[in-house]
């Protein structure tokens, strides 16, 4: 009995094993290969290492975009037991201020096993959150990008999607340089899917993004800035763009619209807010563009500045068409016409012109053809290929219709006009270096083509510095640095007319006038208030722009305003007594200097609107002593223009300050 | 013979302790360093955070010292005056000679 018993057990334990050889044989051997997969799934996990995307700087090493690291928080609603939901519920309450059934809710309305309850959790708190070990709560890391000065450069820096993937902007355009390699390791997990270790053969380390200086400045970019906002303010208008640019390289220094956006909140701006007018955005420029036909004429010699031509008495009937000057001229010479930005005499100088030469010119420009820029989303403009212009075309194109610009085509081709003949193109990007600092890729200006002779380049200089002086950039003119441009005004294109409601008032000028260091482009869109002229409208915008950044450069200043040989007698303006003080102007100047007096006559000039060095010049002509109220320019004088002046007289003379507004009475 | 047993017995058990410990520090290492690997690995995730804080204090600090910023809060808040460029006026110094012989003296 007790050897029946032993053997039944020796025979059950046998069997015992028998099975579980079976089963071993089974698993091991026949279906190694499936289970080890399971178990691969299982403990195993391929985990993705973010690379760090690159930052960006202004050209001063400002950083102006940078990354968050932060966290989002999910809850597997199948794995998490009650318990576990409301000590999740609690922790999360405690922590980032949310009522504990606001997560409780999450959880029981979620649709999928996985429930995102916090996202982008800043990565201070997310620390403590880690820290628990919760069955069913899960993280992942999901970093922000940060720009620094919310809407500052909106149409520069672009942004980042939900995915961290450049939007729009330079983060699109140089996304693949931004972005960097995503590296990768493989960890075993425990059972709830949290990370044991890491298997260090596995680990591809990730490849962080390269950083990008652009050529932009900050000081600029806000003077840019905030004087479009101001002036679209001020003129009612739908909205104003503007650029600085540094002539002699092609690099920007600023880009603005007034239309600007919040870049850390992108998705509350619309489509229209966001698309970069300066580059996308074509118009026909107007009269703006008469710089470049004027310059195409001068450069293939069929005219001269001296050259006279017929203004009609402002209006003039060309192939049916009548076109009308908005001054009423007759004889002028080719330098008036351009300062004063007669339509008929340029229409009548165009005719002076092949077409084909016309249009080779255009080209040469870059007019019809993308500039480069590295953003996207650049339009092309539009020029007309010369087989396809009408009889009227050539004369249009040469006051600025019938061809259409982007603000960033016309600021080029204005670099070129005024540079010696050389376009550049435009260039947005200073270098780009690795994490480290070290620079990769360092850009220089690239030099397209010569469009135009030196010679030429100078002409036009002084064309533009006439436009300001004499034409019709007066209020454009700088107080202590000789500056150029040209105005524009020009009817907006609505439906295929023009309309006499919507205009563009634009302003392009430079200074130093004789080494342009600034180029300064401005287009106030559909001006409301008072007057709709680009002289009127935008060209107080580019002194403001000028008179803020020589207030920054000082040495900008005509040298002639400086004299070492003198006695300085300065005052400074903050402690200023109630009157500005008793000055004499300087007798030692030459008579050469001041122009359109007779010093022999001894008649007393009218010195009004004369900046004070002008009429402290021309009083000391006179040998004549004057007490200065305030500064700027003279608004009134105490001896009447015409009196006859005798030794010992003494006028007092009245100034307002037209620059900074501080007045010093 | 008990003897030689005994001895026998006692190799065979401190061979099979000494390969328990051994296996069971192997473990223990191995645990230990399967731990160091994911501390390693979290270490790493914060030093990125701190880089990026370092980058965000960074851009905080140029920020906070920018003109743009400071001039606001001098004019609104510390009511001071924005310095206005010095004024430089020409006088010859003999038209000077001149007006201080004649016995006025300038303000």
């Amino acid at each position: 009995m007790n050897n029946n018993r032993l053997l039944f057990v020796v025979i059950f334990v046998f069997l015992g094993f028998l099975t579980l050889v079976f089963r071993l044989y089974n698993i091991q051997i026949l279906h190694n290969v499936e289970y080890g997969a399971y178990a691969e799934i299982q403990n195993k996990g391929v985990q993705t290492i973010l690379a760090q995307r690159g930052l960006i700087y202004d050209c001063n090493g400002l950083v102006l975009s940078f990354n968050k690291n932060e966290v989002s928080f999910f809850v597997d609603v199948k794995s998490a037991r009650k318990n576990d939901k409301l000590e999740i519920a609690e922790l999360f309450s405690g922590l980032l201020g949310y009522s504990s059934e606001h997560y409780l809710d999450m959880m029981k309305t979620a649709k999928r096993r996985n429930v995102c309850i916090a996202k982008k959790v800043s990565s201070e708190k997310a620390l403590a959150l880690k820290k628990a070990r919760i069955n069913g709560l899960k993280f992942e890391e999901d970093p922000s990008r940060v720009y620094q000065y919310d809407n500052f450069a909106s149409h520069i820096l672009g942004y980042v999607n939900a995915s961290f993937s450049g939007a729009d902007g330079i983060e699109k355009y140089f996304n693949d340089q931004l972005k960097g390699v995503d590296g990768s390791r493989i960890i075993l997990k425990d059972a709830r899917g949290e990370m044991i270790t890491v298997l260090e053969e596995s680990v591809i380390p990730p490849a962080p993004g390269n950083s990008i200086y652009l050529t932009i400045d900050k000081s600029y970019q806000v003077i840019l800035e905030s004087a479009l906002k101001k002036a679209a303010i001020e003129n009612m208008a739908e909205n104003a763009i503007g650029i600085i640019m540094d002539p002699a390289s092609g690099k920007i220094l600023a880009l603005a619209s007034s239309d600007d956006y919040n870049l850390n909140f992108y998705n509350t701006a619309g489509d229209s807010i966001k698309r970069d007018k300066v580059i996308a955005d074509m118009y026909e420029p107007g009269s703006t563009f008469k710089a470049i036909s004027m310059a195409a004429f001068l450069d293939k010699k069929t005219c001269s500045p001296e050259d006279k031509v017929f203004g009609e008495n402002g209006s003039y009937k060309f192939k049916n068409i009548t076109i009308k000057d908005s001054h009423n001229s007759g004889w002028m010479s080719v330098k008036d016409v351009f300062v004063h930005s007669s339509n008929i005499g340029m229409s009548k100088l165009s005719q002076r012109i092949d077409p084909r030469s016309f249009y080779l010119y255009l080209r040469d420009f870059g007019i019809g053809n993308y500039t480069d820029i590295p953003l996207p989303g650049e339009a092309k403009g539009n020029l007309k290929n010369p087989d396809s212009w009408s009889d009227y075309t050539k004369s249009s194109i040469s006051f600025g219709y019938e061809v259409a610009v982007t603000p960033i085509q016309l600021t080029t081709a204005y670099a070129a006009i005024i540079n010696g003949g050389k376009l550049f193109q435009p260039q947005l990007v200073d270098k780009i270096t690795t994490n480290d600092g070290e620079t990769i890729n360092s850009f220089k200006p690239k030099f397209v083509r010569q469009v135009l002779k030196n010679e030429t380049s100078r002409l036009m200089r002084e064309f533009f510095v006439s436009a300001i002086e004499e034409g019709t950039g007066k209020k454009a003119k700088l107080s202590f640095c000789t500056a150029g441009g040209k105005t524009g005004t020009s009817r907006q294109l609505i439906g295929g007319r023009y309309s006499t409601q919507k205009y563009n008032s634009s302003f392009i000028g430079f200074f130093p006038a004789d080494n342009p260091k600034y180029l300064i482009y401005i287009l106030v869109n559909a001006p409301k208030q008072n007057s709709y002229y680009g002289g009127d409208v935008a060209a107080p915008v580019f002194k403001e722009i000028a008179t803020k950044i020589i207030s920054l450069n000082p040495g900008l200043k005509n040298k002639h305003d400086e004299k070492k040989d003198e006695t300085i007698f300065s005052y400074d303006a903050l402690n200023r007594s109630p009157k500005a003080g008793l000055i004499f102007a300087d007798s030692r100047q030459s008579q050469q200097e001041v122009e359109g007096f007779d010093f022999s006559k001894k008649i007393m000039p009218n010195l009004e609107g004369k900046s004070l060095r002008e009429a402290i010049r021309i009083l000391s002509m006179f040998r004549m002593k004057c007490e200065i109220t305030g500064s700027g320019r003279i608004i009134s004088q105490s001896i009447l223009a015409g009196t006859s002046i005798k030794k010992g007289m003494f006028c007092k003379l009245t100034a307002q300050d037209e620059t900074n507004g501080i007045s010093l009475n | 013979m008990n003897g030689k047993h005994d001895h026998q017995l006692l190799n065979v058990i401190i061979t099979f302790v000494s390969a328990i410990l051994l296996l069971l520090g192997y473990v223990g290492l191995k645990l230990r360093i399967d731990s160091m690997k994911k501390e390693a690995v979290i270490t790493n995730e914060q030093i990125k955070q701190l880089q990026n804080q370092k980058t965000k204090l960074f851009a905080d600090a140029q920020f906070l010292s920018s003109e743009e910023r400071i001039v606001p809060i001098a004019v609104a808040e510390l009511q001071l005056e924005r310095r206005v460029p010095f004024y430089s006026v020409s006088i010859s110094t003999s038209d000077l000679q001149n007006f201080v012989g004649s016995g006025e003296t300038p303000e």
